[in-house]
């Protein structure tokens, strides 16, 4: 179920003189390879220096280190993307790599003031995280005019307001053809070559030398054929899309799609060894024309539809709806009769549906191997889970996500600034920093060793005690009544059943700081300084 | 580095011969010297290929390529067949568990709920799953601060836990309801533990799912409220939560084994202390296998979830994978993604970041994924607070769960769905390839 490589077998393949050669011990480089820290790429300088013989030897480590699954790289220059290149199935076993890009959609019969408008929204979108910002990757063009000159306009507007790798999204080879000629050089991700127009895509995904996406309609034995087919023909930068349809009990089938396919390859099916596509945007189809038929999931979808009810929501979840739970639970029933009592009010407009599906459908599938998607909602309330979505399962888990536990000094503190603390989880500890930097604050801040553990965690788990905080601040060295003038100490209001304690133990006044630093800012406004408050008594 | 490969060699000396100039250049000699050689072959094959076809230039012969690749394209196409191994080390079914008891044994639950069963990952192909996800909601013993669009569905019902608790099952669809009896805590209001038993058997009372029984955290004072809750509702087959290695979880052990209940073992993140605390419980206390849910704790969407994932993801395959000692049935405190800012609120502290938008939709979808998320690695049981989430949460998991097999469902619809002409043309979208593009040129 996994290709894991060994340092030992890397090892007979190295230099004997990495000391030299690395700067860094036989083992160490083997490690580092094997781990992917180090890529195999970066390391043939050092080969083609040396002697003739060591080339076959690194045609082989290059060989032993090829990821199960293919790499595919998509645009050019700095906003490039890699994608694919993932080795098992479970992140734990090693780690999934290449986070997988997020495509926002634009189409071809929007007006020049629409698509720049959505454009700008699909660039500056940005979200602090950790110390960096979540983006998103690429834009989508949709031929929605079925003309290939409106297309070839769109995808040159779209090149000329935007340096994000395109796809080009139309089962037309004519109209594709068009958009190609308006990327190129943009080596643009081709969506889709299918049984209808295989020929015709291939021979253009041959004359653009650009990747392309073979799509089975959700059938798996077409999407192999076509995958041998295209490889046969000397195509090989190929992405996989295993069918998407509108949301409803079919996202079942799509969700076990993705994972036979992954495991085909992992298991060692080359011709199925590479990066799959997932369509969110098409869940959003869900009720097209059919009025409410969505709304299986929605509050008032199930009650309202009444005698519908049964298949109700059919449209959305068909096959589910009977199983999913409304007549075995009575709770979908329930929910029916609080429409109509009025007790809850608000119900979700078909928008907020539409989202909620895109969110739910791109998070699973972020989490069962998609390595690209294709989304269509831009409201924050989509965005944000999803770019978090992402980042939660690509995060290395080998990497210790905590910050070194210390005493760090934000801005310029002196006697008068304020003293606080926080735990050494990275997140934490980078929420707090940030939260306190942008607001311009100067003070200390003591990041407690709770062994990466989050302030509400590790005060539930005994990890952060007052007796911890007193031994941090030793070890830091600082005398919080002799490095200050006020002898205060602010805890996280998460922490606040500490304040007692550690106003005994360590001989200062304990003040209990927000729920959130979100509001710290605000919070030392109005708290701080502690004689403020004494002067103004 | 070139990019020619050999195959590309082997298409132009196809395409040539075709045009019958193969032998003129004598392709075919140079090509057999390189079939199956290193890389450096390859390379001089391809300079001399590129000489004897009089190319300048990589590039050159690169375009002839690509020109013979074109002309090549298959007419047709090689028909294959998909196919892909089970995941056989998955050998030790999760041991089914069930809460809540009806009449006829001692209690006085309307239904029963089953958890657990599974024989592989949640909704893999292979296995199906015989017991459905299912969600407890929060009630509280008294009011707590809780985010806006949580708060706003529940302001009638803040300091009535029974009349909460019905809310929660009545119009919300809550499977179980989870009392959280908070006031106990001596930093709170130190409700005597006999008092918390009443608001039990209130509870009990009110409703006629199977309930979850929660105490403050408090490690000192859990155990003693915890038995005279468990007291309180003997024959009932609660779930007791929680025991944990930093409390007294012999008392509480004890205390859910003597009453009948299930007692949910309660860890942190950490997939060794979890096989501990079970081990103890079994042993120490007496539990049985059938009687015992473990939640290894729930992390926010962004503020440590792949912690959580991967530490559950871990334990139910430990579980399946024969470790006797972690096969057991999870629950999530899913409730805990309204801890993240991001779920509550107005707007982002962050300068730099553009609008978070409105939070009456980003508090629920946090916790939807938050909870999906943790549904995807094993998880049984969720623990939720905005009546939304529960429903999309829900939604998801009957769809992820159904136990026909893929390729039939949408035959099951087909009936069901015959006199209704709108619904019918959405339920027959399996069938018809043309759904898998709509989104192309239509999107909601």
């Amino acid at each position: 179920m996994a290709k894991i490589v060994s340092p030992l077998e890397i090892y007979s393949y190295l230099p004997d003189d990495c000391e030299t050669l690395f700067q860094a011990s036989k083992m160490a480089v083997a490690a580092q390879l094997a781990g992917r820290k180090l890529k195999i790429k970066d390391i043939r300088g050092v080969y083609e220096k040396l002697p003739s013989a060591f080339m076959e030897k690194y045609e082989k480590l290059e060989e032993l280190l090829r990821p199960a699954i293919a790499e595919i790289e998509i645009g050019t220059g700095d906003k490039k993307v890699i994608i694919g290149g993932d080795d098992v199935m479970f992140r734990h076993t090693l780690s999934f790599y290449n986070k997988p890009p997020i495509a926002a959609d634009v189409w071809d019969t929007m007006t020049d003031a629409e698509l720049l408008t959505r454009l700008e929204k699909i660039t500056t979108f940005r979200k602090f995280y950790v110390g960096a910002f979540l983006y998103l990757d690429m834009v989508a063009v949709r031929s929605v005019s079925g003309n290939p000159e409106t297309f070839q306009k769109c995808v040159e507007k779209v090149i000329q307001n935007c340096d994000m790798p395109l796809i080009l999204c139309t089962k037309n080879p004519k109209i594709m053809k068009s958009g190609l000629k308006s990327a190129a050089g943009k080596n643009p991700l081709m969506y889709a070559c299918d049984t209808a127009n295989r020929e015709e895509m291939t021979k253009l995904a041959i004359e653009y030398d650009a990747p392309i996406v073979v799509s089975g309609s959700g059938d798996l034995d077409t999407l192999k054929t076509l995958a041998v087919t295209l490889q046969n023909d000397g195509v090989d930068k190929i992405v996989l899309d295993p069918g998407m349809p509108a949301w409803g009990a079919d996202f079942k089938k799509v969700f076990q799609n993705f994972i036979k396919i992954r495991k085909a390859g992992i298991d060692g099916d080359k011709e199925l060894a590479f990066p799959l596509i997932a369509l969110p945007i098409a869940a959003r189809t869900t009720g097209l024309g059919t009025g409410g038929a969505g709304g299986a999931g929605e509050t008032g979808g199930v009650g309202e539809t009444g005698g519908a009810g049964g298949m109700g929501g059919a449209g959305g979840m068909g096959g589910a709806g009977g199983t999913g739970g409304a007549s075995e639970t009575g709770g979908a029933g329930g929910m029916g009769g609080a429409s109509e009592t009025g007790s809850q009010k608000e119900k979700l407009s078909p928008e907020i549906i539409a989202g909620y599906h895109e969110t739910m459908a791109a998070s699973a599938l972020t989490v069962r191997y998609a390595d690209i998607m294709i989304i269509h909602g831009l409201e924050a309330h989509e965005l944000l889970p999803l770019v978090h979505a992402a980042d939660t399962i690509y995060t290395d888990p080998r990497t210790p996500s905590a910050v070194e536990p210390k005493l760090y000094k934000i801005g310029q503190p002196g006697p008068e600034s304020p003293v606080l603390f926080t735990t050494n989880f990275a997140l934490t500890y980078y929420t707090v920093e940030s939260d306190l930097s942008s607001a311009g604050f100067n003070g200390y801040l003591l990041a407690v060793n709770t062994g990466g553990l989050g302030v509400e965690a590790a005060v539930a788990g005994g990890q952060l005690t007052a007796e911890a905080v007193q031994k941090e601040f030793e070890d830091a060295a600082f005398d919080i009544k002799t490095e200050t003038k006020h002898n205060t100490l602010i805890l996280p209001g998460l922490a606040a059943r500490l304040q007692n304690e550690i106003e005994k133990k360590m001989k200062v006044t304990a003040m209990v700081g927000p729920m959130d630093s979100g509001r710290l800012a605000k919070w030392l406004e109005e708290n701080w300084a502690p004689d403020k408050e004494k002067n103004g008594r | 580095m070139t990019r020619i490969k050999y195959s590309d060699l082997e298409k132009l000396l196809a395409s040539l011969q075709a045009d019958g100039r193969a032998k003129e250049i004598q392709l075919p000699e140079i090509l057999a010297g390189a079939k199956g050689k290193d890389s450096a072959c390859l390379l001089s094959c391809i300079s001399q290929t590129a000489a004897a076809l009089g190319c300048q230039t990589d590039s050159e012969l690169e375009g002839l390529i690509r020109e013979a690749k074109i002309k090549s394209v298959s007419k047709s196409v090689i028909p294959s067949r998909f196919n892909v191994s089970g995941f056989e080390k998955f050998t030790l079914p999760i041991q089914e568990v069930t809460l809540g008891a009806g009449k006829k044994d001692g209690g006085s639950r309307k239904n029963t709920i089953t958890l657990g069963g599974e024989k592989t990952m949640p909704y893999f192909f292979g296995a199906s799953m015989p017991n459905k996800n299912r969600v407890a909601m929060d009630v509280f013993d008294m009011p707590v601060g809780l985010a806006k669009s949580v708060r706003s569905n529940y302001e009638d019902v803040l300091d009535d836990p029974a009349a909460w608790a019905k809310k929660a099952v009545n119009e919300f669809g809550a499977d179980m309801i989870t009392i959280h009896l908070i006031s106990t805590d001596p930093n709170i209001k130190d409700t005597p533990a006999k008092e918390a038993a009443k608001t039990v058997e209130n509870i009990l009372q009110a409703v006629d799912v199977p309930i979850v029984i929660g105490g403050s955290g408090n490690p000192k004072k859990d155990p003693e409220v915890l038995e005279k809750a468990a007291e309180a509702a003997a024959g009932e087959r609660v779930l007791i939560a929680s025991a944990n290695l930093n409390m007294d979880y012999k008392r509480i052990g004890e205390a859910a084994k003597e009453h009948g209940h299930v007692i949910l073992s309660w860890t942190q993140m950490d997939i060794n202390a979890q096989k501990e605390l079970n081990r103890k419980l079994f042993r120490q206390c007496g539990v049985s296998s059938d009687s015992l849910i473990m939640d290894p704790t729930t992390a926010a969407l962004g503020y440590g979830l792949d912690y959580a994932y991967s530490n559950m993801e871990r334990i139910r395959m430990a579980g399946l994978s024969g470790d006797k000692e972690l096969a057991f049935p999870l629950s999530s405190g899913t409730t805990n993604a309204w801890g993240a800012r991001e779920a509550w609120m107005i707007e982002s502290p962050i300068q730099e970041d553009t609008s978070w938008g409105d939070r009456e939709y980003r508090g629920p979808i946090w916790e939807i994924i938050t909870g999906m998320t943790l549904a995807l690695a094993g998880n049984d049981l969720f623990m939720m607070m905005h009546p939304k989430a529960v429903q999309f949460l829900k939604e998801i998991t009957a769809i992820l769960s159904v136990s026909s097999d893929s390729s039939d469902s949408s035959d099951s619809s087909d009936s069901s769905a015959n006199d209704n002409s709108a619904a019918n043309s959405a339920a027959n979208t399996a069938a018809n390839p043309d759904v898998y593009d709509d989104w192309l040129t239509e999107v909601y």
